[in-house]
């Protein structure tokens, strides 16, 4: 996220000029953080879809009353983040305006909607859950990510966040509920690991070695007669 | 009466027809969800954009503290929370 999409030239501007930045890290301080291998600074970073990982990144955007406008969760590229900070933007205007509180909050849950409703084709195909994570949302009986046409998982990330925001017009930040906005997929989350989790627990079911087995591996197949 | 050779010749036709028709569904099922538009950056290259991003921004590490600037300046705040440290490993 930090690498690919918070360090692209256009979007570091956009948050240097129009926003007040900070950041904190929630690992054990929160209980909806998720877990993650350990990733050293100059590891790698790969791309993967909307919303991945929405435990482990959660981008808050608070009009300086302390009204939450929006609640990103995890990695957007970006593309899909520039659009949902030019639409942040617009609900900032709407926050500061001087219409009253009751008609900002209708037009706040009108605006959310609409907004993902316009999603581009792309933005939607980009922003579907991974493999694990609609593997857990296939359990939740009555999860956002099912079709209401057939129950079927097939919802996606970008549409979830915006129905989850609309349903918390303008709510001041002590209020908002974080980690049920966030609650979709498995606690533990690592790009590298496809697959890698215990669904139930939320943890790797396949750790690390520390060392490598002392015994010769032997290739499958070589087996001689004694 | 069919001529052999002539059945031989639907035959190679049927399975041309079920070839192609598989090449065709398998294309659709091999789409990728992930976003094209940024490539894979390598450990120097995150290195190097991680210390863009700290410099590049005035970052605050108290929410009170962000809360107030933001106030003052009459601009939004942008807050990040995650899972590790922004200028270290995660």
């Amino acid at each position: 996220m930090r690498a690919v999409t918070l360090s692209q030239p256009k979007i570091l501007a956009v948050l240097k000029d129009q926003f007040v930045c900070g950041w904190r890290n929630i690992q054990g301080k929160e209980s909806y953080a998720g877990k993650s291998h350990d990733h050293p600074v100059a590891s790698s970073a790969l791309q993967t879809s909307n919303g991945s990982g929405g435990r482990n990144v959660q981008m808050l955007f608070i009009a300086p009353s302390g009204a939450v406008l929006h609640c990103l969760p995890g990695y957007w590229d970006p593309d899909g983040m520039m659009h949902e900070i030019e639409f942040i933007m617009e609900l900032a205007r709407l926050e500061a305006s001087d219409i009253p509180m009751l008609e900002k909050r209708d037009k706040f849950q009108l605006a959310h909607l609409n907004h993902a409703a316009k999603h581009t084709e792309q933005m939607v195909r980009d922003s579907g859950l991974q493999g694990f994570d609609k593997m857990r949302e296939e359990k939740v009986e009555g999860s956002s990510f099912r079709r209401k046409t057939d129950g079927e998982v097939m919802r996606t990330v970008d549409q979830v966040m915006h129905e989850r925001m609309a349903r918390r017009p303008l709510v001041s930040i002590e209020k908002f509920d974080v980690g049920t906005v966030v609650d979709y997929g498995t606690r533990f989350y690592d790009k590298g690991g496809d697959g890698c989790c215990d669904l139930e627990k939320g943890k790797p079911t396949a750790p690390r070695r520390k060392s490598a087995p002392k015994e010769k591996w032997k290739k499958p197949g070589s087996w001689s007669k004694p | 009466m069919i001529p052999k050779s002539m059945m031989f010749t639907r035959g190679l036709m049927v399975v041309a027809v079920m070839l192609c028709s598989f090449s065709v569904l398998s294309a659709g099922d091999d789409e990728k969800l992930t976003p094209r538009s940024v490539p894979k950056f390598g450990g120097t290259e995150v290195e190097s954009r991680v210390k863009t991003l700290m410099s590049g921004v005035s970052w605050h590490h108290d929410f009170d503290d962000a809360m107030a600037r933001a106030a003052e300046e009459g601009k939004p705040l942008f807050w990040l929370q995650m899972v590790g440290d922004l200028d270290a490993g995660l």
